[in-house]
């Protein structure tokens, strides 16, 4: 039992998000005990895995002693009461320092809540800390971390993946009940996969971005990591719809995905596509992840599910188009980072120019792979390669969304690979970027058509035993089917029988 | 029909590719580094510079794709924008808003003096 | 052949919101520095822009005023550049799917009316304030106008000399001002002006042109656009080619000084701004402000002119601010005094604004008076206040602390009547006459022009009050006799 593995000697069994906010809410347990015995799996592991930047100990301690006071109280709890979670450093917690994996940020602290901060809150979640990531959440390993990489902990010699490699090693470890990341191309999904939890990135447009650093704005969207899929929908139900801060969240009402989790329903009527870009065409697939998924199909068919081929012609041209759309918004948006109003300015000699003073702040405070792809988009931005490159890459956007478009009328979902290969070893392509790029393969393209897509556990690697991630892609702003067709394949698969977190590298 | 090699990590990282003169990629980093306002030591400069040479070459595969009569797509959806209504509301305040800044002067951000 | 001027404005207008164009800080000119400002004008991670709906409004009824096509759908993009009074290291504008596009402004100037064209308005943000020469340290940075709602209207390089410019200027400012779209105050900034100017011979195609940025006055926009086309002809006369530079004006020296050049062309890396979805305005929305539209300056006037005679120049000067022509009508009503409004119309541009600008008294004090100011008009045009005492009334009243319409009606009790009648003027003209019997010889002996120096010196021993024709009057009588 999965849960059983994380527990650690002398504390609580970890428990998940639904089954603590039912325990505290019933009074089977104390929220500050939940909170402390977070705080212990923090110290115990963290020295480990480093899946954090911040830990809030008192804060956390004093927002679950509120819920144990509101409770005796006979107070109405909120639906996460007393469940404690983290938070990705891209999204801002008031108080909280923010450095969105970057010394350019270090020592900056937001003066407010993002949306879905302010959100959690009021659904009376206790707030952990801040995950670990990488530097402006561009990177695939967590290896691009101004402050160290996060480290996988079902063999801590391996990545976590990425971006949200801290928010994905930290569920899988049990330090906190889940939390929340950020996707833009794949980083909630991914280091989801990676770590052996389920990672939820939604339309965009159904999460309020406001409060959120961006990195590309068009494909960024913030997404949940949790042991379950229940888990995903409950803190999903939390910070989903529209926000009058953010213009691209979606007026649309949100549907109590939560509410309609509590069984597993078995999947007939369900149709269901296999891109055949996505494993049989895949020729960069390892042989054990292709044989997991090959087995999570047939055991979705065995469901009821119709498990059917389909093609998305356009989809071998999306990590080309996603790195240059992604890389494009990205120069805009990190040139706030100059040195004026907040972050890292460089010690000039007196009577230094201004243009010293941006290009010298800003060579200092971002890391290699933030300098690459702002290079890389204000390439493709600049006069006389806009259209060629930029352009280009909005053009080929949209014959990748409308192949999954095409697909999605005729298929409830699309099912395949999260990620081509497992957790590999710290290094192996930190010096590679565009071997790092490839790794991507088959999540950014739900980012490019806006798509809700999820990664939940399929079986461990054969030969390996590390974690493979079976990934499905649904119908816009129907994120309640996406979840109902992910837990019905959970409970299919039942318990993963893993090692115990942090094992392998003793 | 989709030819099997087009997802091959492999031929992607070790293929043939373009490899544009030493003198344009020094160049192109340096023009791009200087819009960027980002100040490069030379062995970086280098190094992204080759970074960013293997990367326009893969992306060059977009070339192939027909794109005549296709509109980018900017955003997904096509739902029009969401507007505020015009109330104000204050701000945070000199204080708070110059809080985490370098350098500031009776409330005003501070930067090296810009003649015009 | 001559040299002619060709002239295109672009013209920023600061849109009358509350509230800025992305948050909710408020627009109010001349606080602390950075005290209007939030996460989203000072840029910070993670804020995002959230339009202000009321700047689409305005930004579409500047569009219906000046006869543009309304884009049922625009879009916002981001243009690109390093500088400390631009947080977020670029400027949120619309360069490829503009707001309003076409459209024109037509001006009657001495040499006919010339219509100057509108190549489109696009709605942007503005930047803050970057002040130079305050402290030591350095440059400081001020944002509390950053994010504050603007129009850019461009117009198309239809005008041929500096009067033109400032003709169409001045229009527009009051078509502006009409509508509610901006308060049209060059002083504070609500209105800055670029000009593009270049030069040719008619019929032969246009010379290179230059950019002369922040004209912040009608002064600066004639001035400075006259000694540019000046200074072309002159570099052209002298052989040389003119290049192609943004210049800013020197007010102090009378002439265009090129900026500093950079060492790269600007290249503003444009692209649609990925944190705003496109704008959609509806149809129904453009008919219900075209309907709202008020009445425009031009209407205005050839209204006044027909109904009421008043002359061009004084309806251009009192259409110049709808506040002052809405209190003017007002003022005037419906009913009987309406006779008076090509007099009234003089009165007020006339005496009436030489006092006010020898005063310390606010516009609205002075509109507040117009129903007073009417009535001093009609006493005076019938012949109940002398010019001396109507000057003496409008000093006294502009001088004094109250209201202006108070400071009038006390004026006026103080000046009391003008005298007319024969008995009460008869002991003054007597006694003149016996004064100067001299003179009275002279009169009487042919030399009748003398009858204007006995009507000073009664006048002036009436304090201004007498009724100079029945003065006159009596003096002859006496004369004659
Ligand atoms: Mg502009
Ligand atoms: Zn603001």
């Amino acid at each position: 039992m999965l849960h059983a593995a994380l527990s650690l000697p002398g504390a609580p069994a970890v428990m998940g998000v639904v089954e603590t906010a039912h325990a505290i809410a019933a009074g089977a347990v104390r929220a500050s005990d939940v909170a402390a015995a977070a705080l212990a799996r923090i110290d115990a592991f963290e020295g480990d895995l480093h899946a954090f930047l911040h830990v809030d100990r008192t804060g956390a301690l004093a927002a679950a002693e509120r819920v144990d006071a509101d409770r005796r109280a006979g107070l109405p709890l909120g639906p996460l009461a007393g469940v404690p979670v983290h938070i990705k450093d891209m999204i801002a917690v008031a108080g909280m320092p923010l450095t969105a994996g970057s010394k350019m940020l270090a020592g900056w602290t937001p003066p407010l809540d993002a949306t879905v901060v302010a959100r959690l809150r009021a659904a009376g979640a206790v707030l952990i800390g801040k995950t670990n990531q990488d530097e402006f959440a561009m990177g695939s390993s967590n290896e691009n971390s101004a402050f160290g990489p996060s480290r996988n902990p079902w063999d801590r010699t391996r990545v976590a993946g990425g971006s949200s490699g801290g928010a994905a090693a930290a569920t899988a470890a049990g330090l906190g009940c889940g939390g929340l990341g950020t996707d833009t191309g794949g980083s909630v999904r991914q280091p989801a996969a990676l770590c052996g939890v389920v990672g939820f990135k939604p339309t965009w447009g159904r999460v309020s971005r406001a409060g959120v650093v961006a990195f590309a704005s068009s494909l960024d969207q913030v997404g949940t990591l949790t042991r379950s899929v229940a888990d995903a929908a409950a803190l999903y139900t939390a910070i989903a719809g529209s926000d009058p801060l953010d213009a691209t969240s979606d007026p649309r009402p949100v549907a109590d995905c939560a509410a309609d989790l509590t069984e597993a329903k078995d999947l007939r009527g369900v149709r269901l596509g296999v891109p055949i870009e996505y494993l049989d065409a895949a020729d960069g697939l390892d042989a054990g992840v292709r044989q997991r998924i090959e087995e999570a199909l047939a055991t979705l068919a065995q469901r009821g599910a119709d498990v059917r081929r389909v093609s998305l012609p356009h989809v071998r041209f999306g990590i080309a188009a996603y790195y240059l759309v992604c890389t494009a918004e990205a120069s805009a948006n990190l040139q706030r980072y100059d040195g004026v109003r907040f972050g890292h300015r460089a010690a000039l000699a007196p009577g230094a120019t201004l243009d010293s003073l941006y290009a010298t702040s800003r060579g200092e405070g971002f890391g290699p792979e933030v300098k690459r792809r702002i290079l890389l988009g204000t390439f493709a931005l600049s006069a006389g390669f806009h259209d060629a490159y930029y352009r280009k890459a909005c053009q080929v956007r949209r014959l990748v969304h409308d192949d999954f478009a095409r697909a999605l009328r005729d298929c409830d979902a699309l099912v395949g690979p999260t990620s081509p290969v497992c957790a590999w070893p710290l290094g192996a392509h930190a010096h590679d970027p565009l071997a790092m790029y490839l790794m991507d393969i088959f999540t950014v393209s739900a980012n490019l058509a806006g798509l809700p897509a999820l990664s939940v556990p399929a079986a461990p690697h054969p030969a390996s035993a590390l974690p493979v991630g079976l990934q499905f892609v649904g119908r816009a702003f129907d994120e309640a089917s996406l979840l109902r067709v992910a837990h019905a394949f959970e409970a299919a698969r039942g318990p993963c029988a893993w090692p115990a977190p942090a094992a392998r590298s003793e | 029909m989709i030819p099997m090699e087009y997802l091959s990590i492999d031929s992607v990282l070790h293929g043939p590719f373009q490899a544009p003169s030493q003198a344009s990629t020094a160049d192109r980093v340096a023009h791009v580094a200087r819009l960027a306002r980002i100040e490069l030591r030379p062995e970086e400069a280098a190094m992204l510079g080759h970074d960013l040479d293997r990367i326009l070459a893969y992306v060059e595969e977009l070339r192939a794709v027909d794109t005549d009569a296709v509109e980018p797509m900017i955003h997904a959806g096509d739902r029009g924008l969401v507007l505020r209504q015009d109330v104000e509301r204050d701000g945070l305040g000199a204080a708070m808003a110059t809080a985490g800044a370098p350098a500031t002067e009776g409330g005003a951000f501070v930067v090296p003096r810009v003649i015009g | 052949m001559a040299w002619q001027g060709v002239i295109g404005l672009e013209v920023h207008a600061q849109l009358r919101t509350r509230s800025k164009i992305f948050c909710a800080c408020p627009t109010t000119f001349g606080a602390a520095p950075n005290a209007h400002t939030c996460p989203v004008c000072l840029g910070h991670p993670g804020a995002l822009p959230v339009l202000n709906e009321r700047a689409v409004r305005l930004a579409v009824v500047a569009g219906l005023a000046l006869d543009c096509a309304i884009a049922t759908r625009s879009r916002f993009d981001r243009k690109n550049y390093f500088y400390p009074d631009l947080p977020k290291g670029y400027q949120i504008t619309q360069v490829t799917a503009p707001l309003c596009t076409g459209g024109h402004l037509d001006v009657a100037t001495a040499a006919g009316v010339v219509r100057g064209r509108i190549h489109h308005i696009h709605l942007e943000e503005d930047a803050g304030k970057s002040i130079h020469d305050a402290s030591p340290a350095g440059t400081l940075v001020d944002l509390n106008r950053a994010g504050t709602p603007l129009i850019e209207i461009v117009g198309e390089p239809d005008l041929r000399s500096a009067d033109d410019a400032v003709a169409w200027l001045r229009e527009l400012r009051a078509i502006l001002r009409h509508t509610g779209v901006c308060d049209g105050n060059m002083e504070e900034g609500s209105l800055r002006c670029d000009a593009n100017v270049s030069v040719h011979r008619p019929n032969a195609p246009f010379g290179t042109r230059c950019e002369i940025k922040n004209l912040n006055s009608f002064r600066a926009v004639r001035d400075a656009i006259a000694h540019e086309i000046e200074r072309q002809q002159a570099v052209i006369d002298a052989g040389g080619v003119v290049l192609q530079q943004t210049r800013l004006w020197d007010a102090e020296r009378s002439r265009t000084l090129p900026m500093r050049s950079k060492e790269e062309a600007h290249d503003y890396r444009y692209f649609p701004e990925p944190d705003l979805l496109p704008l959609h305005v509806a149809p129904e929305l453009v008919a219900e402000l075209r309907a709202a539209l008020p009445e425009l300056p031009a209407a205005r006037r050839a209204r006044w002119s027909a109904a009421w005679g008043v002359p061009a120049a004084a309806a251009a000067v009192l259409c110049d601010e709808p506040v002052r022509a809405d209190a003017f009508e007002r003022a005037l009503g419906a009913g009987p005094a309406a006779d008076l409004a090509a007099a009234f119309a003089l009165f007020v541009t006339g005496q009436v604004q030489a006092a006010h600008q020898r005063s310390a008294r606010t516009d609205a004090d002075v509109d507040a008076a117009l129903p007073v100011l009417l009535d001093v008009c009609a006493r005076w045009v019938q012949g109940r206040l002398t010019n001396k005492m109507l000057a003496d009334v409008l000093q006294s009243a502009f001088g004094g602390d109250a209201a202006l319409g108070a400071e009038l009606e006390r004026a006026l009790a103080q000046v009391g009547a003008v005298v007319t009648d024969a008995g009460a003027l008869a002991p003054t003209v007597d006694a003149v006459l016996a004064e100067h019997a001299d003179q009275a010889a002279r009169y009487r002996a042919g030399h009748t022009p003398v009858l204007g120096f006995f009507v000073g010196q009664v006048m002036r021993r009436l304090g201004g009050r007498g009724d100079a024709q029945a003065v006159q009057r009596l003096l002859q009588q006496r004369l004659d006799q």
